[in-house]
């Protein structure tokens, strides 16, 4: 583990048996990687990929694995190693019998935080997550999209180093989403170290530094957010009006011309795209947009499973 | 695990309690157990409502539903005590647990249900220790409600008919203790299964089957001390243990590994005993008799261990002159009747031909008196009362005969006539009487939970002594938390 690591897992391997039978199923088959300081990092995968049980794992709520994990450089099973680390799980239950304040004051101080340090935290966080009206209520008594802030509050009530957020805007509206995100932002600028495991790609693509896509309980690739994303070679055109001559203004230049009213694409390279805009603007055509096309995480994240599904080398 | 985690996870557990409709229910039960006590009056003449708006005696009250007042002194205590047993022994001890079974028996298996045990087991604390806060949070739900039920009764008491025994409030915490020791399996149930209707099934059926087996193993114990007995007298030994003995020694090892949940009753009894009672001020050689204290003014010289089969002890109340008023003497001698086999004679029948040889003597002003007043709850002692012609004023004369096993005890007391009324002769024979305490007494002659009352205590032999059947229940609910501790470390969230 790097100096600068705060999370490292190493031909990490969990196998869920079941009881009187052989085998069982591979959750995780051989898992290496590695998450550096105040970086957020995206973790994806379809259901069952084993994204869930990784972060379990180091968090010491799954047990009976085999390779390494360090969380902070100790081992998950060491209740110290998750003192520094905030977690939200996807569809988790709080304490209903508690405030909203309440329920912050509790997870504080399990923390291991001394309650004048928590309370003096408490308001604020609150706030932030805009909980502050409804923070006197029972938890019980919260909406899906309640539970959801004031569960990443108890993340982060205790000024985490780490904080996995699973699902973090599950059943959130988007202002609230918004919300999440900014904060998400703000606590990677002060340095926290972000885990990030959500199934809405967009919002990964918007706010991850580094990526990892699982499946089958294996990495199929890591990267950052343009590594995933390549370049496809189309380019996409915007023009000021539909013009029904672009086969022939364009002959010879790119190829697999695709015409959708005032926009159109070409598979064209970056040595024939300047031709191709002098032939339209020769041609009187009115040019009010030029994109490259690159895979959107969707796409690539798609072509990444569907090549683990059928076997293809990744 | 800093004192801030130690904290915090008590804190939760109050307040998981105090947010349990179930608790709220229970709470709303005690007080209307409670309140009439605050209502209703038990005075020595009589039942007196609403602070004496309205009195009853008790003559006209058990008439009126076709009965008869029992003859039992301090008729009021008696009421008292006997609905303060009904409630929290027969009721909270029974009826209430099952309910705080049922009440609490979830809390474990919620917490360990998805989402829940990610969000709590992913903090920095061990996850014995969070298991450990939600048996405590069982223990604090009984605690609250026992105690609020005793304290409530006790004060209520109290207040309306002038009744306090502090022993009585030992019965929360012998409430809580038999909670804490059956909490202990619905625990480790629930860790199991991490299912709250399994735990309740469970642990109900294991409330029904330790208190069942105690039972049956009081009854085998009582018919095995019984044979020994038997065996004593040179009687023929009752054949049940050889035939049946791997059944018994099945039986001795349940017992022996389950929680003795029904010894609570008697830990009560004795809990009572040692906040009410003191140090015998003297016992009898063959550990029969002991008494506890003098009545009010009577005093004796003497050691605490006397042979009262050689001489009597004795008390003697002067007045300031120090002239003697009254003296009660207390001794002992064989009750069995070599004439008719050795078999016993009862304390009436001595008492009846001891009012004839009374009757004879010159100076015997009446006709002597037979019967059995004073006496008390635990105590018959059958009396003949005559007065004696002195040189100047008569001399009251009492001579009370009691059996113990195969022992009489013999109550010789004389009062002079500057002693006081009839009233006080007679509350000075009383308050003896309640001094004095049978320790010992055969298991033949007393039915099994009457006999394992008496011998269970403190300072019984090992197979009926409270710290033992407190101890070895205590070692099975930490083997059994053990237990939970092993599986929950092993379970994947």
């Amino acid at each position: 583990m790097s100096d600068a690591a705060v999370l490292s897992v190493r031909d990490l391997r969990k196998v869920y048996k079941k009881p009187f039978e052989k085998g069982g199923i591979a959750a995780l088959d051989g898992v290496s990687l590695e998450v550096g300081r105040g970086t957020i990092f995206g973790l994806l995968g379809p259901n069952g990929a084993g994204k869930t049980t990784l972060v379990k794992v180091l968090l010491g709520l799954v047990r009976g694995h085999t390779g390494e994990a360090r969380l902070f450089g100790l081992e998950p099973l060491d209740p110290r190693s998750r003192e520094r680390v905030g977690y939200l799980p996807e569809a988790h239950r709080l304490p209903g019998h508690l405030t909203g304040r309440q329920l912050l004051r509790l997870f504080g101080r399990l923390s291991g935080r001394a309650p004048a340090d928590v309370d003096s935290r408490v308001g604020a966080l609150l706030e932030r997550v805009g909980m502050e009206k409804a923070a006197d209520r029972k938890v019980r008594e919260y909406s899906k999209g309640m539970q959801q802030r004031i569960g990443l509050a108890q993340a982060l009530v205790h000024s985490p180093d780490l904080v996995f957020l699973d699902e973090p805007t599950d059943g959130v509206d988007p202002v609230g989403r918004a919300q999440i995100r900014e904060l998400v932002l703000e606590l990677k600028r002060s340095g926290v170290t972000l885990f990030l495991n959500s199934h809405l790609l967009l919002e990964v693509e918007l706010m991850c530094d580094r990526v990892v896509i699982m499946d089958k309980g294996r990495i199929l690739r890591e990267g950052t957010i343009a590594d995933l994303t390549p370049a496809t070679g189309v380019v996409r055109f915007e023009i000021g009006a539909p013009r029904a001559d672009l086969d022939r203004v364009l002959a010879g230049v790119g190829a697999n011309l695709r015409v959708d009213g005032a926009t159109f694409q070409l598979a064209i390279g970056p040595a024939e795209l300047d031709s191709a805009i002098d032939r339209l603007r020769a041609a009187g055509v009115s040019i009010r947009a030029v994109e490259p096309r690159r895979l959107n995480l969707e796409e690539a994240f798609l072509d990444l499973v569907r090549a683990s599904n059928s076997g293809s080398p990744r | 695990m800093n004192r801030h985690v130690i904290g915090a996870l008590f804190e939760d557990a109050f307040r998981q309690v105090l947010d349990d409709k179930v608790f709220r229910l229970l709470v709303g039960l005690a007080a209307i157990l409670i309140l009439p006590t605050f209502l209703v009056g038990f005075r020595p003449d009589g039942i007196s409502l609403l602070y004496g708006l309205k009195t009853w005696s008790y003559d006209d009250l058990m008439r009126a539903f076709g009965g008869a007042v029992p003859k039992v002194d301090d008729l009021n205590v008696a009421v008292v005590r006997g609905i303060q047993e009904g409630i929290v022994q027969g009721l909270a001890g029974t009826v209430g647990l099952l309910f705080c079974i049922a009440a609490t028996a979830f809390f474990v298996p919620r917490m360990l249900e998805k989402g829940a045990a990610d969000t709590l087991f992913s903090k920095p604390v061990g996850r014995f220790a969070l298991l450990f806060a939600r048996y405590c949070a069982g223990v604090i739900f009984v605690a609250i409600l026992s105690f609020l039920l005793v304290l409530g009764m006790h004060v209520g008491f109290l207040v309306t008919s002038g009744f306090s025994d502090p022993a009585f409030l030992w019965s929360a915490l012998t409430l809580t203790y038999v909670f804490a020791l059956v909490h202990s399996v619905s625990v480790a149930v629930a860790v199991g299964t991490r299912s709250s209707i399994a735990s309740i099934l469970t642990t109900l059926m294991f409330f029904v089957f330790t208190g069942c087996i105690q039972q049956i193993w009081i009854q085998t114990e009582h018919s095995q001390v019984v044979a020994r007995e038997a065996e004593k007298r040179g009687e023929e030994e009752p054949p049940g243990e050889k035939r049946f003995g791997f059944l018994v020694d099945t039986l001795n090892a349940l017992h022996w590994t389950l929680p003795k949940t029904s010894d609570a009753d008697y830990v009560i009894a004795g809990l009572r005993r040692s906040v009410t009672e003191s140090e015998p001020r003297l016992r009898d050689a063959n550990e029969y008799v002991s008494v506890l204290g003098s009545p009010g003014g009577f005093v004796r010289d003497g050691g605490v261990v006397v042979d009262l089969s050689s001489a009597p002890a004795v008390w003697i109340a002067r007045d300031s002159a120090g002239a003697e008023t009254a003296r009660i003497a207390l001794s002992r001698r064989e009750r069995r009747d070599p004439e008719r086999e050795g078999k016993l004679r009862s304390p009436t029948s001595f008492a009846f031909e001891y009012a004839k040889i009374v009757e004879k003597e010159p100076g015997t002003a009446d006709k002597p008196v037979r019967n059995g007043r004073p006496g008390t709850e635990a105590i018959d002692v059958s009396w003949v009362r005559w007065r004696v012609r002195g040189a100047d004023p008569d001399v009251e004369r009492a001579h009370g005969f009691l059996a113990v096993e195969e022992a009489l005890y013999e109550l010789d007391a004389s009062f002079q006539h500057t002693y006081g009324t009839a009233e006080e002769r007679d509350k000075a024979l009383k308050d003896f009487l309640v001094e004095l305490r049978v320790d010992k007494k055969s298991a033949t002659n007393q039915p099994p939970q009457l006999w394992y009352a008496r011998t269970f205590g403190w300072s019984a032999p090992w197979r009926y002594n409270a710290f033992v059947s407190i101890g070895t229940s205590i070692l099975f609910a930490l083997v059994l938390l053990l237990l939970a501790r092993w599986r929950l470390a092993r379970i994947d969230f």
